[in-house]
């Protein structure tokens, strides 16, 4: 049998069992049921407007991470979206009263806590967790958060799962989820600090959250670094860097730095020493990353490992830059994760040289993202079975002083807390 | 070559209604996504998530000419490099469960087959996809993936050459 049969015969077997998939009528459902909660929460609009929740959340010190969300009913919602343009109080507390199946608008905080170097944070679909010395301490925010970052003033920048992505769980699904960016304070506060304006034909969340650290060319307070997404057109995609400084008036600055989609942005991070952003960026071969300035021009790296797509790199991680240092962290993989595994590699970009290599995940997981304070590079794994879908590894921590490797009883997306303060005084 | 709107006043123009649509094209572009990504489940959750773009953007996307080279495009391209998009990843925040409808186990040979049509460079894989799996025509191949079709018969034939090489076999 040629190339030519077999490809047909392969065909006609994939053809076969693809037909006896049911068609899965949830979608179908899941459409005329936004069709409904958008009705439903103009109805609740009406009903409720000038209504405000101010019920209080307390903070659950013990909470184990694998604790059901907390209920609606006693969410906390307090501030309304600063800048949402659609948002309300008033349509904060409409979805709850509907439907106890959707998620709250407004991150539920808990409050009285606070956060520390060293301290870990865990997002996931139960919140957002604090882990310090290896131990899950608390739970900072009881609604599925995508990641968070410690904003340098005591509290967090995070993003709540795009409402495309989960429509069962969002009565309006063009407004709210990954395309709001939220800052959360121990008093329990949330407020809403930016938003992606509605772009058409994208389905995916459209910021991705980096780093808080001081790129001091642009302000002297930390600043939270991360990519906005733009569908140019139905196939040609940008991810725009931005830079936020986080001082609860200036606005984002747009790095103009090339960014072609097709994959697009998976890391960045700003080397103060050196007066630049480091970025890693998907194609088609591979991973490559690229130096900019703040005004947005390309910088020669010399050292740089990847400067054009390296297929070794596994194209799906990021790069983070380790603050304090010359140091950078990404993911390395001889072939696709699927196949073989994959090493954490610690690059020092002043001497060009790798200073360490670990491998940190089997064939079939998968570093979803990287993040680093001055001790440690917390590692976010991923992973997938028919049985459970995709699913969240327990967190892996690097040690950069001993080398050494830990795992968390956690699972989730990890940020380092306060790294701000190890990259560049606080002035 | 482009997936172009339909001229204004062609009686084809008759826009079909988006569940008949998705009725129709459904399990064949979970098919392309599954060669594609080697993923059942992945597989579905890039279908379902190019049909509800789809859906959001009926009213346009139900005016070109081929809705289903729009979905399949979507599809391809980002079925190839699904694991960097953050789509499909972000459903492990809330483990979205989809228990209704994995897709059945594929004999070893065709997935094996499959296997090494994933080792190609990216435009062989979905032109072998489209043309073999899709049974689609080289002038729609180029229409979906948005080249031409002398770029398309390119493809096809160095991915068949590939193929024919890693599995120690002569092209007729």
């Amino acid at each position: 049998m040629n190339t030519d049969d077999r490809l047909e015969q392969a065909s006609a077997e994939v053809r076969r069992q693809v037909g006896r998939i049911p068609l899965p009528v949830i979608h179908a459902g899941q459409m005329i049921r936004r069709r409904a909660a958008v009705f439903a929460v103009v109805v609740g609009m009406t009903a409720l407007v000038g209504v405000t929740a101010w019920l209080t959340l307390p903070w659950s010190p013990s909470s184990p991470a694998t604790s059901e969300p907390a209920s609606p009913s006693t969410a906390t919602s307090i501030g309304a979206p600063a800048s949402s343009s659609t948002s309300t109080s008033a349509t904060t507390t409409a979805p709850q009263t509907t439907n106890p199946s959707l998620l709250p608008d407004v991150p539920e905080v808990a409050t009285g806590w606070d956060l520390e170097p060293g301290d870990v944070l865990v997002a996931n679909g139960e919140g957002v967790h604090l882990v310090r010395a290896g131990e899950l301490v608390g739970t900072l925010v009881t609604t599925p958060t995508e990641v968070a970052l410690a904003d340098g003033t005591g509290g967090l920048v995070l993003v709540i799962p795009d409402a495309e992505l989960y429509p069962e769980h969002w009565p309006d699904l063009f407004v709210r989820g990954g395309r709001t960016l939220w800052r959360i304070g121990p008093d329990g506060s949330a407020e809403a600090i930016h938003e992606a304006a509605t772009a058409e034909q994208r389905t995916l969340a459209p910021l991705s959250l980096y780093d808080v650290t001081v790129v001091a060319p642009l302000s002297p307070v930390p600043s939270l670094i991360f990519t906005q997404y733009q569908a140019v057109t139905p196939y040609v995609t940008m991810d725009h860097l931005m830079v936020l400084p986080l001082d609860g008036f200036s606005p984002p600055v747009l790095i103009p730095a090339e960014t072609p989609g097709e994959g697009g942005v998976t890391g960045v991070g700003w080397q103060p020493a050196e007066g630049r952003f480091l970025m890693s960026t998907a194609s088609d071969g591979g991973l490559w990353f690229s130096a900019w300035d703040h005004a947005g021009i390309e910088l020669d790296w010399p050292t740089n490992p990847a400067r054009q797509a390296d297929p070794e790199l596994a194209h799906h991680t990021s790069l983070t830059v380790v603050p304090g240092s010359s140091l950078i962290a990404y993911i390395s993989s001889p072939e696709s994760p699927e196949q073989s595994p994959s090493d954490l590699v610690i690059y020092d970009t002043a001497a060009g040289q790798e200073m360490a290599r670990v491998q940190v995940t089997d064939p079939g997981t998968y570093v979803k993202f990287l993040h680093a304070d001055s001790e440690t590079v917390a590692i976010s794994c991923i992973t997938w079975s028919s049985e459970t879908g995709y699913m969240y590894l327990p967190v892996l921590l690097f040690d950069l002083p001993t080398q050494s490797l830990r795992e968390l009883q956690v699972a989730g997306m990890a940020t380092m807390a306060a790294t701000y303060g190890n990259s560049e005084p606080h002035t | 070559m482009t997936v172009a709107e339909r001229p204004a006043g062609n009686p084809a123009a008759i826009r079909e209604d988006f569940q008949v649509f998705y009725a129709r094209e459904f399990r064949p572009v979970v098919g392309l996504a599954y060669v594609l990504s080697g993923s059942g489940s992945g597989a579905e959750d890039l279908a379902q998530d190019a049909f509800l773009a789809a859906f959001r953007a009926w009213d346009r996307v139900s005016g070109f000419d081929d809705p289903g080279a729009w979905v399949r495009r979507v599809v391809a391209n980002r079925a190839v490099s699904w694991f960097r998009r953050r789509a499909a990843e972000a459903r492990a925040v809330l483990r979205v469960r989809h228990s209704d409808g994995h897709i059945p186990e594929i004999d070893s040979a065709a997935q094996e087959l499959w296997e090494e049509v994933r080792r190609l460079p990216r435009r062989q894989a979905q032109v072998i996809a489209l043309h073999y799996l899709d049974q689609q025509k080289v002038a729609e191949i180029g229409c979906i993936l948005g080249c031409s079709e002398n770029t398309v018969k390119t493809h096809l034939q160095r991915g068949r050459d590939t193929l024919a090489a890693r599995l120690g076999e002569e092209q007729p």
